[in-house]
């Protein structure tokens, strides 16, 4: 049986490659990527001016000043990885991404194949440079150390069998996948006890030190001494976006198919507007019961990513060829996507997201509560404190409203108003003629005035009501009053105890 | 245009929203992508808040912000023309209720009791690309500095992503120096508004008086009438703009 073997193959600057790959303006300049408003990576013309991951862009452009700072594109470090996963699977049976440029291939058995180990890294560099990118390789018998061949050494690297702790013993501990709070404290424990590289932690004695430093530990001398003895993840060959409804019960017809393929094409259009995305090619594929799988590649004449569109292309194909068999299962998928802005969003017009919207109004439920989660509903009543009601909001009520009733035409008379759900206890002079008013509130919310002149004022308007509903009722003046900020204040004063209180002021 | 080596204005115009210009990490602003705000003398000399990014409404109570705020509201779920969009407010202050028939149904109200519950909301709908405009009504409810800069950061980033627009109206400033516009309100003696544009990543500073948006109360309206002709029962005083 063969030794083990595992290839890596690491493409640095992985976010900038894909950008330039896509963008081949960017290829000659200095590049770096932007996250978080820091340099997450840099090309190496902007490494050598000097930029760093970490630093500001303010900074960065000092060093640099032709640096071009760019922003990540999910769709197109997605789609590079696609290509690169496709590419090397011509070349070996199996393939993991391992997060960021860093992918391993399983090497077992290929030296047959391919002449030498050698020889098959060379084939793996050649997939990465036909795609247009730049990386380096390395092969060892455990993931840890084929990585650290990879990213360490130019060009491609051998690890000969059974020397991957030799090979590793020179290395800085820092190398090992140690992350957080809790791997921060193990190396600094290690560096204490005087341990520098991963030599000198593989000939730590692992049964005495297991119980003092746990399990971290342990994982991590195996690694130092090549013992990584996890299987590949391997990567099937990517299929991109999909959505897919089986049936228990075979449906025939033409009609029955596009109303399955309508809630198709709602579910991969808002996974392509989650990802900012639109479909350049378009998968769509049946199956039928009692005949063979029917797969199409369907090509519109602009990328789609709203659902009447992505529907009417899968209809318009089904109609020219006839579905002949009963249907088990639809299936439509984005082949291929490209990058669509806000902006483009907009310019197809914006649809309204019911999946999205729904969603969104199900987690601030579950984190608020469904009290909190309302649309207003306003009130008969006497009193205008308790004409404030509320309603849950029902994202497809919302949805419907907005699609299909037309907006309301008439203008509000209403004062915008800040309302006071409980009225605030205030002193109130009116403006008379000897002279402006005064509003005194001595309980103010923070930002509303505490004192203020009076100029001019309209009522009162007597509320009078409720007394027939067991409770107390209301019985009040109500009095529209104009502040020297020109603010409009609604006061009310309660004719049974004579007491002022503000109710309302306009903002 | 040098097509081998294109200047990184050239760049921008072509990869937008994907370069960052400028010294002082500032974002590249495309001029044309703005929401209007309804309130039409705004509009006019704004043309409106940016799309996808942090804008501010500051003042004290009576200055406008509500009416302003309702305005945006109003123009995405039922605009005159175009198709209506989704909006979505988080009242952190508890003293908003729109009691037009254009919210019953359509406006998404999120009713928190503590900012941490209001950042979370807003959190979660910004980052749902679902809405137009997200707005944060926080009057009376801001710690003094504003929010945390590494929750203006991730909502920064989120708007920019998903293209929503998202406003904060309170008394003092919210996102900081991560808001690419910040209008400054406040009522004047005459019962208009002086609105000042104290940032504007998109353009120049300006400012004027304008009247407050939307029709008039008709009470309102007589009530100023008769206090900007000076037919009051008493002398007047000249007034400073609070």
């Amino acid at each position: 049986m063969n030794p083990r073997r595992l290839a890596t193959a690491w493409l640095p600057s992985f976010g900038l490659q894909a950008t330039a790959r896509a963008h081949p303006e960017l290829k000659e300049r200095a590049l770096a990527r932007e996250e978080s408003g820091r340099v997450s990576e840099c090309s190496r013309l902007a490494a050598k001016a000097g930029v760093q991951a970490g630093q500001t862009p303010a900074r960065a452009r000092l060093l640099c000043p032709d640096l071009c700072l760019l922003r990540c594109d999910e769709s197109e470090l997605s789609a590079t990885r696609r290509d690169l996963v496709e590419a090397f699977l011509l070349v070996g049976p199996r393939v993991e991404w391992g997060g960021g440029g860093t992918f391993h291939l399983d090497a077992e058995g290929l030296t047959e194949l391919h002449g030498s180990e050698r020889a098959f890294l060379l084939q793996v560099l050649g997939r990465i440079e036909s795609l247009g990118l730049v990386g380096r390789v390395g092969l060892a018998g455990s993931r840890f150390a084929s990585t650290a061949a990879a990213r360490l050494e130019p060009g491609l690297t051998v690890v000969p069998p059974g020397q991957d702790e030799a090979f590793l013993a020179n290395r800085p501990l820092e190398l090992l996948p140690l992350s957080g709070r809790s791997g921060r404290l193990l190396l600094e424990r290690l560096r204490l006890l005087g341990v520098r590289t991963l030599g000198e932690l593989a000939r730590l004695p692992t049964d005495a030190l297991s119980d003092r430093f746990g399990a971290e530990l342990v994982h991590a001398l195996r690694l130092a001494r090549g013992e990584d003895s996890s299987l590949l993840e391997s990567c099937a060959a990517p299929a991109g976006l999909l959505a897919r409804r089986e049936l228990d019960e075979p449906i025939a017809g033409l009609e029955p198919v596009t109303f399955l393929l309508k809630s198709c094409c709602e579910e991969l259009s808002s996974e392509l507007l989650r990802r900012g995305t639109a479909a350049v090619r378009v998968g769509l594929a049946l199956a039928f019961e009692g005949a063979p799988q029917d797969r199409r590649e369907l090509s519109p004449s602009r990328p789609l990513f709203e659902p009447r569109p992505l529907l009417d292309l899968c209809r318009l194909e089904l109609e020219a060829r006839a579905v002949v068999a009963p249907v088990l299962a639809v299936e439509i998928a984005a082949l291929e996507e490209t990058p669509v802005h806000a902006e483009t969003r907009r310019l197809f017009g914006r649809r309204l997201d019911r999946a999205g919207l729904a969603s969104a109004v199900d987690r601030i439920r579950l984190l608020l509560g469904t009290e909190r989660v309302v649309t207003p509903s306003p009130r008969e009543a006497h009193r205008r404190e308790a004409r404030v009601g509320w309603t849950p909001f029902d994202p497809r009520r919302a949805v419907r409203a907005l699609e299909r009733e037309a907006a309301p035409d008439s203008e509000d008379f209403e004062t915008p108003e800040r309302l006071l759900e409980r009225p605030l206890p205030a002193m109130v002079r009116l403006p008379h003629a000897g002279g402006p008013g005064r509003l005194v509130l001595p309980h103010a919310p923070p930002g509303w005035p505490r004192e203020l002149e009076l100029v001019a004022q309209a009522g009162p308007c007597r509320i009078s009501g409720e007394w027939w509903d067991g409770a107390v009722g209301v019985d009040r003046d109500e009095h529209l009053l104009l502040g020297s900020d020109g603010g409009l204040y609604r006061a009310a004063r309660d004719r049974r105890t004579r007491q002022w209180s503000l109710l309302a002021v306009e903002d | 245009m040098n097509a081998l080596h294109p200047s990184l204005a050239e760049l921008a115009a072509r990869l937008p929203g994907r370069v960052v210009l400028g010294t002082d990490d500032s974002e590249p602003e495309d001029a044309g992508a703005v929401q209007p705000t309804g309130w039409t003398e705004l509009d006019e000399r704004l043309g409106g808040l940016p799309r996808g990014r942090l804008s501010e409404v500051l003042g004290p109570v009576s200055s406008g912000k509500l009416s302003l705020l309702l305005s945006l509201l109003r123009r995405v779920l039922a605009p005159r023309e175009g198709e209506p969009g989704l909006a979505a407010l988080v009242d952190l202050s508890g003293s908003v209720f729109p009691r037009g028939t254009w919210a019953k149904d359509r406006l998404l109200v999120v009713r928190p009791g503590e900012l941490p519950e209001a950042l979370r909301a807003l959190d979660v709908l910004a980052a749902s690309a679902s809405f137009d405009v997200v707005a944060l009504e926080a009057s009376g409810r801001l710690p003094a500095r504003g929010l945390p800069e590494a929750i203006s950061v991730r909502l920064a980033r989120l708007a920019r992503e998903t293209g929503t627009t998202i406003v904060a109206c309170a008394e003092r400033s919210a996102f900081g120096s991560l808001a690419a516009l910040r209008l400054q309100l406040a009522g004047t003696s005459d019962g208009r508004l002086h609105a000042a544009v104290r940032k504007n990543r998109r353009g120049a500073l300006a400012e004027a008086v304008l009247e407050r948006p939307g029709l008039p109360h008709p009470i309102a309206a007589a009530l100023r009438d008769r206090s900007r002709s000076g037919l009051l029962d008493f002398p007047q005083r000249a007034e400073k703009v609070s």
